[in-house]
């Protein structure tokens, strides 16, 4: 175990024998990973605003003018825990009348009905399209329409379709292009690092003439070409970040209203994971006969 | 039975047939000299020896290693025990002196403390204590060839096989390097030496000298550590 801890360390020890050609590795895959990542930044952004905007379907649920009021709002905070709530607005008669009245623009005035609202008690209730929408979407409808109190239940079948066509549109097209980017960028990346190996041909012919066994030659080769796709990698989310920063309100005035938003963590972690393998294995490879 | 066994080797780079028939066999301890012009396949031979080329026909057998039956898993073995001196020293060149003869220690694993004490000892066996944290870039043609003898002759094989060792060493070096490699075959190490040096044979009293011509061994004299064949 002692001498496997050795040679990693040997082969991050190596990179200064190369400053300079490593350090041009390591730029060479930030910036295809920077590439790469650009895209995944536009599709995130993108697959969000289309769920936003189109990814939903909501329920409006009207209770009688008669319920009590103690106990729609029982209902409600149950409502509320919801999983896959995307939206939840609720109205007490009170609040339904001041909404009216603020949407007319003042034109009529509803002060004479404070206190007494002819109103029901509603909610707005708004659900992310996931898979199976259509028996989701049913089940909630049911679901609602079973709450005591519950007079009517509505849903626009129009914007069930509209969300399941977008959703339908990520995953047959922008999740693929997704992929087919970062096998690009592995490719790119691995090739890279691979290329690199050439520059320690000797060390490895000298190595095998001395008796060394293969994974005594690849271990340091790996840890060095591992080290090189995760300092690339870190350097390309860095600069992706930079570039966020800078873009995030290029696209935000009306009527557009876009915030450019960061790839989510986890994202940015399977990236760095991903080069970092993608480094690993091709260095190990470079070292084959 | 014999340390070193090769029975009807021949071998071709292309077209070109670098050795031909060639039989010969070395007893454990044993010196010999393969001496030739340029060309004559002396290198091929000891690259053949240190499964270095593939044996394309006959047969040999290299410190209890068959190179006809042997697993590509068994070649790190085969040169742990059979260790090849380079014409072009084969060292790494950004690497100091002391990392370079540290190598083939290294590999087998050996602990620091052996490591550095027996570098020291090569080191000063062969002249490169001054130098021994030099990058290997910064010596001499002579430093290097040096290197290379003090990284096989570290391990202390059963066989080393040497190509032009004195190639590029003045008279006098070559008389001390010859003067080592007596020494470590006094220990039980095995030689065969590559030489256009005529004057080398004469260094090693009762080594064999075997002399190839265009491939073909055409004359062996034996010495003391001979066998026959």
């Amino acid at each position: 175990m002692e001498t496997v801890f050795r040679l990693l360390l040997r082969g991050l020890s190596d990179l200064r024998l190369k400053p300079l050609a490593g350090f041009l590795i390591v730029c060479a895959v930030a910036m295809a990973v920077f590439l790469c990542g650009l895209f995944s930044l536009f599709l995130h952004n993108l697959d969000a605003e289309l769920g936003k905007r189109h990814g939903t379907v909501q329920f409006q649920v009207y209770w009688t003018a008669s319920a009590d009021l103690a106990r729609v709002r029982e209902q409600w905070s149950r409502l509320a825990q919801l999983p896959g709530l995307e939206g939840f607005s609720t109205f007490t008669p009170e609040q339904a009348l001041a909404a009216l009245q603020d949407s007319l623009d003042g034109a009529m005035d509803f002060s004479w009905l404070k206190g007494s609202s002819p109103l029901p008690p509603t909610a707005l209730i708004t659900f992310a399209v996931r898979d199976h929408s259509e028996a989701f979407t049913r089940e909630m409808y049911g679901r609602l329409k079973g709450l005591a109190g519950v007079e009517r239940v509505t849903f626009n079948p129009l914007e069930l379709d509209a969300a399941s066509s977008w959703r339908r549109i990520t995953r047959t097209l922008l999740w693929p292009l997704a992929g087919f980017c970062i096998a690009i960028a592995a490719l790119v990346v691995g090739y890279t690092v691979r290329l690199s190996m050439l520059g320690h041909q000797a060390e490895i012919d000298v190595l095998r003439l001395v008796g060394a066994r293969d994974w005594y030659i690849r271990l340091p080769l790996a840890s060095s070409g591992a080290a090189m796709g995760l300092a690339g990698s870190l350097c390309a989310l860095a600069l992706l970040k930079a570039a966020q920063v800078y873009l995030a309100d290029i696209l935000y005035y009306p009527p557009v209203w876009i915030r450019i938003e960061f790839i989510p963590a986890r994202q940015a972690a399977g990236l760095c994971l991903a080069v970092t393998l993608v480094s690993l294995i091709a260095s190990w490879l470079a070292a084959r006969d | 039975m014999a340390f070193v066994r090769v029975r009807d080797v021949s071998y071709r780079f292309g077209k070109r047939l670098a050795l031909e028939g060639v039989n010969f066999s070395l007893a454990k301890g044993g010196f010999a000299f393969i001496t030739g012009p340029s060309g004559a396949g002396k290198t091929t031979l000891l690259r053949i020896l240190h499964g270095d080329l593939p044996l394309m026909h006959g047969h040999a057998v290299v410190a209890g290693f068959s190179l006809n039956a042997m697993a590509r898993s068994e070649l790190p073995l085969l040169r742990r025990e059979a260790c090849l001196i380079f014409q072009d020293y084969r060292i790494l060149p950004e690497r100091t002196v002391f990392e370079n003869v540290a190598l083939p220690l290294e590999v087998r694993g050996l602990p620091r403390a052996r490591v550095a004490a027996r570098v020291a000892e090569m080191a000063g066996a062969l002249d490169l204590a001054k130098v021994a944290h030099e990058r290997c870039d910064n010596l001499s043609g002579g430093e290097r060839q040096r290197v290379a003898v003090a990284r096989a002759l570290a391990v202390g094989p059963q066989l080393i096989l040497a190509d032009e060792p004195t190639g590029n060493l003045d008279p006098d070096a070559a008389l001390r390097l010859m003067d080592v490699f007596r020494q470590a075959n006094t220990h039980g190490t095995a030689f065969i030496v590559a030489t256009h040096d005529e004057r080398l044979p004469g260094m090693i009293p009762g080594a064999r000298l075997l002399h190839l011509e265009a491939g073909r061994l055409t004359a062996t004299a034996e010495g003391g550590d001979g066998e026959d064949d």
